[in-house]
């Protein structure tokens, strides 16, 4: 189950009424390699998982990244909350605006929604890993061209908090890996003695 | 949703020391996360498990502090509450902005 | 799952590293980098200056922070 904590695991900045930058940032909001995308795939991954350190590091990762997707959410709320209408057809926000008004919602920077297409549970361990750390890889690569996108100093340093954190999932997810083959290793010649 | 434009000094004095407090707790918080995702994985480091429950006694001295003042991290039966209702109480995470920036309008 | 059987030896199959403890940041720095780990701490190295207009008193951005 899960507990709310009232608080942001990172201070959060935003310096700028700027639409134009929360129509990109969004994606890591409701995009395919976004928060909700990662915390979603280890959430759902987690039941299959079949030793102790898998189960609770997807747990926990999964966990951590619904206070990402908050952190998000937060930089495009701040972004857009003072904006006015000008400045939000100006930045090509009409027509998520006319849908949501300065509400949140689950889309990429093109409007395209959420989808669960955008993750996969195979069941296999090893196959679920890997598509975990590619995740990370790719959710690191987006905030890179957020950075480079972005013309915010606080949202700027946001976004690089955020694709630190994707580094160290990378590395956990890794050494999450390495237990899996060592834990199948083990157990490889009692298995092809019950094949016989 | 409150803000502090108008110079209301005793309230943006008292929204500075929240967010100080809530620095405090994050940069503890973040660091036991942290802790917490590494012994996932080594979970036989006893360093690290060490280093853990030092991070969780501060954390803790460091929230009890902050909700006698501001109210309660968080709900579901974690503490006892007080008359009103504190749970409710703004800001909400999201309306807290740490920018030191002079932009109009920030908390 | 249980008749799931790994090749050994393997050509093709991801190695990782598994970290060992060494220094950590203190909590503040920790927050501010997004690790307590100094190893696993790896800035982007993208530095682009920005110029808004050339309005006496505008400020310039340095996009790079590390």
């Amino acid at each position: 189950m899960w507990i709310y904590e009232k608080k942001l695991e990172y201070p959060a900045k935003i310096c700028t009424t700027n639409p134009k930058l929360a129509k990109v940032v969004i994606t890591q909001y409701g995009g395919p390699d976004g928060e909700l995308a990662a915390s979603l795939r280890y959430l759902t991954q987690r039941y299959s998982m079949p030793t102790p350190q898998t189960k609770a590091l997807l747990t926990d990762i999964g966990t951590e990244e619904l206070a990402h997707m908050e952190i998000v959410a937060t930089l495009v709320y701040n972004l857009v909350k003072d904006a006015s209408i000008q400045q939000i057809k100006a930045a090509g926000l009409d027509g998520y605006y006319a849908d949501h008004d300065k509400a949140l919602y689950f889309v990429n920077g093109d409007g395209v929604p959420w989808t669960a297409a955008y993750i996969q549970s195979k069941g296999d361990p090893v196959t679920d890993l890997h598509e975990d750390m590619a995740a990370e890889q790719k959710a690191r690569s987006t905030y890179e061209y957020l950075i480079q996108l972005s013309e915010d100093p606080g949202v700027t340093e946001t976004l690089r908090w955020l694709r630190e954190r994707e580094i160290v999932h990378y590395q956990r997810f890794g050494e999450a890996l390495e237990h899996i083959y060592d834990h199948y290793s083990k157990d490889r010649y009692y298995f092809m003695e019950q094949k016989g | 949703m409150k803000t502090t434009e108008g110079g209301n000094d005793s309230m943006t004095g008292n929204r500075n020391r929240q967010k100080e407090q809530l620095k405090r707790i994050m940069a503890e918080e973040f660091t036991a996360v942290e802790l917490n995702l590494y012994l996932d994985t080594h979970p036989h480091d006893k360093q690290a498990l060490h280093m853990y429950n030092e991070t969780v006694h501060r954390l803790h001295c460091l929230k009890e502090e902050y909700e006698e003042e501001f109210g309660p991290l968080s709900n579901f039966g974690t503490s006892s509450g007080r008359y009103p209702w504190q749970w409710i109480d703004e800001p909400w995470p999201w309306e807290i902005n740490f920018c030191t920036c002079n932009r109009r309008g920030v908390k | 799952m249980d008749n799931k059987r790994y090749c050994d030896p393997e050509l093709a199959r991801a190695h990782i590293v598994i970290q060992k403890l060494d220094e950590t940041f203190s909590p503040m720095e920790a927050l501010e980098k997004g690790t307590l780990f100094p190893e696993l701490y790896c800035p982007y190295k993208y530095r682009e200056h920005k110029y808004e207009n050339h309005r006496r008193g505008e400020r310039q951005y340095d996009g790079q922070q590390e």
